[in-house]
């Protein structure tokens, strides 16, 4: 059994949350809190493999995984090496932490709506677990594909601000998906496989053809939709501003970054990275950005609801990403896939937080933020650890990325970029402070009693009313949240969760570039 | 020769189709329009060697033009 | 989003001049590429030389379906298959999920009459004889998935225009087939895992996922393996494709409904 388990264990990663998704609805019938219990189990139970299947990488160095038992250019292969493992843990623990944290939202909420969210936030999680270990072209499509749909459902669901804005997400994405697929087309035109690892071999003699650039210059419109990359970023603010709370960490976090990932992956695994044909294009994702850090920034500055300034400070932060990606060296890559671990480890925490406080006391402008800290004192610490580590200070997680993308600037002679990276990060430091000046000194208190929490205990006491049955004591009550804790124990273990792994993830940074160095200095 | 010419006539009507979709005002004919669309398509699909593709295409060309027109009872017929 | 703002910027012609000129700037580029594709039938292309010669001739007889379309779909590339059905299944979910959100009526679109029959004798006695047919065609397409053309996807949408013909032309007053949402989200839900439980099958009598000699069907040679795990995950493909076009059918129809008109 334990064997069968081990040979395995890249398949059942993935697909432990797609049975997960296909269990709730039957579940749900007979018990809605069994069908949220279920999701949340197979959750778990991936995130404990993947912990697994990373040590088992450490060890033997890269699996290889042949469905079917067809041999990898004919049949699909999952292919991992210790990068793919070490985002795949990130991945199903973000995700494991989520379905905890979404658990407050749904006291009361209708069946449908409960199991469909629980659904459709496993396969979200499937399908990022997907993306990042496949070795197949096409199906990293499908996998995007996966993505991509139960994103917009996700953020559809969060109210009538979240329709509008999912449906913008749905057209623009769609394009960005099509622009994947016919690049995968031309490329396949040119090489006649469709395996990574195949293709890699094969491409050589072709990339200077003028359709192997095209479809190059497609992989970047299309990964750059995904991501939000520069000028390709229109969907993404309204997008994290009204998704529905509870998934927004997971998407905001690690759905803008999965992507990333891939693009690194295409350009620097599949096409060689260093010829002059494919630094052209590095060259173009350089520029993109550098413009989205500066811009990211700077309208971030002017936001006043705190999602909003989060989600425009995404586009700066995954400028960083594509700047260590344009910046080829080993330490550019490096701070690159450090930087993809961190940022998604401090947005999700943001996200938990502003989900938190939007529970709590039902706002989110930051003006009205005034002295939460007396009633939520752990929240505030993990919002100042988080804000901290965006900006960049030492110990913690967002130091590091930063400094390997200089040192990898410097290497190459790329002055300009550390430039970028500095006054980025200053503008950076500008509106997270305001944001503790509007925490820490404001003189307006937030009022409690128009918080999700109030608002499902209404309801709840309402509905208990109509149908004549005892009303079950909340802990929230049309007066806001009277816990003993400041706010329900499942959101409160997601954020202090987040907080700690931004810690170890700052302190332990050695051992995990030691983890990832292998990985990286393959095509340096 | 006789073949290709088949496919060129059916591409450019393909291209006019999408126009005509883009630009009309009444959703309902839109819709109807699609359908035609879909069809094309599907011969277009049997004629480069893919009848599998062209079997599902003509399948899901009704049942997504079911969806437009039912959908079309809850918002305006006509846009703006 | 404020409405006045961003309506003024949309109709602005700027962004249509440059919406105009990006799409031909992109169509140009199709444009130049077009030749340098590789022709059709053209045994020297790079398609045709690596991995397709290996699947034309060993394809048949390995994977013992003649329809080397169904081969490739089911049998090489079958974890391909199980995630395009879970993501028929995902937007079945979506859809219900989003349409089942009451809002109140915001449009008004007095167009339809209210008192609309389909009566006549063309529909009462057409669709009564239409209907089974359609249903039994199905059944043969999903059967013959490996032999002809034909699979699971052609055989559940088959099944689900059945469905749609009968609720759209039935007299609804005399016998109300009315399914509710969770059902079908349920019928989709166990569709998907026909074909994932064919996979795990697999996988638990030591082989690798979705490999089909290792099924725990007793058989003559191996070939015949293969067909049959083929049959049973072109029935969970059928079955979850019928599932979510009724869901998506339903929530539009009940969302409907809700507004008054129905």
């Amino acid at each position: 059994m334990s064997n069968m388990i081990i040979s395995n264990l890249p398949v059942l990663v993935v697909l432990l949350p797609l049975a997960g998704a296909l269990f709730c609805p039957v579940i749900s019938y007979f018990s809605r809190r069994a069908g949220r219990l279920t999701v949340i189990a197979f959750a778990g139970t991936s995130f404990v493999l993947s912990v697994v299947q990373l040590l088992r990488i450490t060890d033997v160095g890269k699996i290889s995984y042949h469905f079917g038992g067809w041999e990898p250019p004919f049949g699909i292969e999952f292919s991992l090496d210790s990068l793919s493992a070490v985002l795949l843990v990130l991945i199903s623990g973000t995700g494991f932490v989520s379905t905890i944290y979404s658990l407050p939202f749904f006291r009361g909420k209708s069946r449908f709506r409960s199991f469909g969210y629980y659904s459709v936030l496993s396969l979200l999680i499937c399908g990022l677990l997907g993306m990042t270990s496949t070795g197949d072209v096409f199906n990293l499509y499908v996998f995007l594909e996966i993505t991509s749909l139960s994103g917009y459902a996700l953020i559809a669901m969060g109210g009538d601000k979240g329709v509008l804005s999912s449906f913008r997400y749905l057209m623009i994405g769609t394009i960005g998906a099509s622009f994947y697929l016919l690049g995968i087309a031309f490329i396949y035109g040119e090489t006649g496989t469709l395996n990574m690892y195949d293709m890699s071999g094969l491409v050589g003699p072709v990339l200077s053809s003028g359709t192997t650039m095209v479809a190059m210059a497609f992989f970047v419109v299309g990964f750059g939709i995904k991501m939000a990359l520069f000028p390709l970023h229109g969907w993404q603010p309204a997008a994290y501003t009204n998704a529905h709370p509870g998934a927004a960490p997971l998407i905001a976090g690690v759905m803008g970054k999965v992507p990333a990932y891939a693009m690194l992956r295409f350009f620097f695994y599949v096409f060689n990275a260093n010829t002059q044909y494919v630094e052209r294009f590095l060259v173009v994702v350089g520029i993109m950005s550098a413009l989205g850090m500066i811009y990211g920034s700077l309208k971030a500055i002017r936001q006043t609801d705190f999602r909003s300034m989060l989600a425009y400070s995404s586009i700066a932060q995954i400028g960083y990403v594509g700047l260590g990606i344009a910046i080829t060296g080993y330490y550019g890559l490096m701070g690159a896939v450090i930087h993809i671990i961190g940022h998604s480890m401090m947005k999700s925490c943001l996200f938990f937080c502003s989900g938190a406080i939007r529970y709590r006391y039902g706002e989110t402008a930051m003006e009205r933020f005034g002295q939460i800290y007396r009633k939520m004192p752990v929240t505030c610490a993990a919002i100042v650890i988080a804000a901290l580590s965006m900006v960049g200070v030492p110990p913690l997680a967002g130091f590091f990325s930063k400094w390997y993308l200089a040192l990898g600037a410097a290497n190459m002679g790329e002055y300009i970029f550390i430039f970028v990276l500095v006054i980025s990060s200053l503008l950076n430091a500008v509106y997270f402070f305001r944001l503790f000046e509007n925490m820490f000194m404001n003189k307006n208190v937030a009022d409690g009693s128009k918080g999700i929490g109030a608002y499902l205990a209404v309801k709840a006491e309402k509905k208990a009313e109509r149908d004549s049955v005892p009303f079950k004591e909340m802990a929230a009550t049309k007066e806001g949240y009277k816990g003993r804790l400041e706010i329900p124990p499942a959101m409160l273990f997601a954020v202090i969760v987040s907080a700690l792994g931004i810690i170890l993830a700052g302190l332990f940074n050695a051992q995990l570039v030691e983890i990832l160095g292998p990985a990286i200095r393959e095509v340096v | 020769m006789g073949i290709l010419l088949i496919e060129a006539v059916l591409l450019l009507f393909l291209i006019a189709i999408t126009i005509v979709i883009i630009l009309d005002k009444d959703l309902l004919s839109s819709s109807i329009i699609y359908c035609a669309f879909s069809f094309c398509a599907m011969v277009l699909y049997i004629m480069v060697g893919a009848p599998d593709v062209a079997f599902t295409e003509a399948v899901i060309g009704v049942i997504s033009t079911t969806y437009f027109v039912v959908s079309l009872r809850t918002t305006d017929r006509w846009c703006k | 989003m404020n409405g006045g703002r961003s309506k003024r910027l949309r109709e602005k012609s700027v962004f249509k001049i440059v919406g105009i000129v990006l799409l031909m700037v992109l169509v140009g580029l199709m444009f130049t590429i077009v030749d340098r594709l590789p022709v059709i039938g053209n045994p020297d292309s790079a398609p045709n030389r690596h991995v397709s010669d290996y699947y034309i001739e060993e394809g048949p007889e390995l994977t013992h379906s003649p329809n080397l379309v169904t081969g490739v779909l089911a049998d090489f590339r079958g974890f391909d298959t199980l995630l395009e059905t879970t993501v028929m299944f995902l937007a079945g979910v979506s859809v219900a999920m989003i349409l089942s959100n009451r809002l109140k009526r915001h449009w008004d679109a007095g167009i339809f009459r209210k008192d609309e029959n389909f009566g006549g004798y063309e529909v009462k006695v057409i669709m009564p004889i239409l209907i089974p047919v359609i249903i039994v065609y199905a059944f043969y397409v999903l059967m013959h998935g490996e032999v002809s053309l034909g699979g699971g996807f052609q055989a559940g949408a088959l099944l689900a225009m059945a469905f749609m013909l009968y609720i759209m032309f039935a007299d609804l007053g005399k016998n109300k087939f009315r399914i509710t949402q969770h059902f079908t989200v349920c019928v989709a839900a166990c569709g998907v895992f026909i074909y994932f439980l064919t996979g795990f099958l697999c996988m638990i009598n030591g082989g690798r996922f979705l490999e089909y000699e290792a099924l725990p069907f007793s058989a003559e040679h191996g070939a015949e393996l293969h067909a049959t795990g083929i049959l049973m995950i072109e029935t969970g493909v059928t079955i979850g494709v019928m599932a979510t076009i009724i869901t998506i059918l339903e929530a539009v129809v009940e969302r409907n409904s809700l507004n008054g008109r129905s």
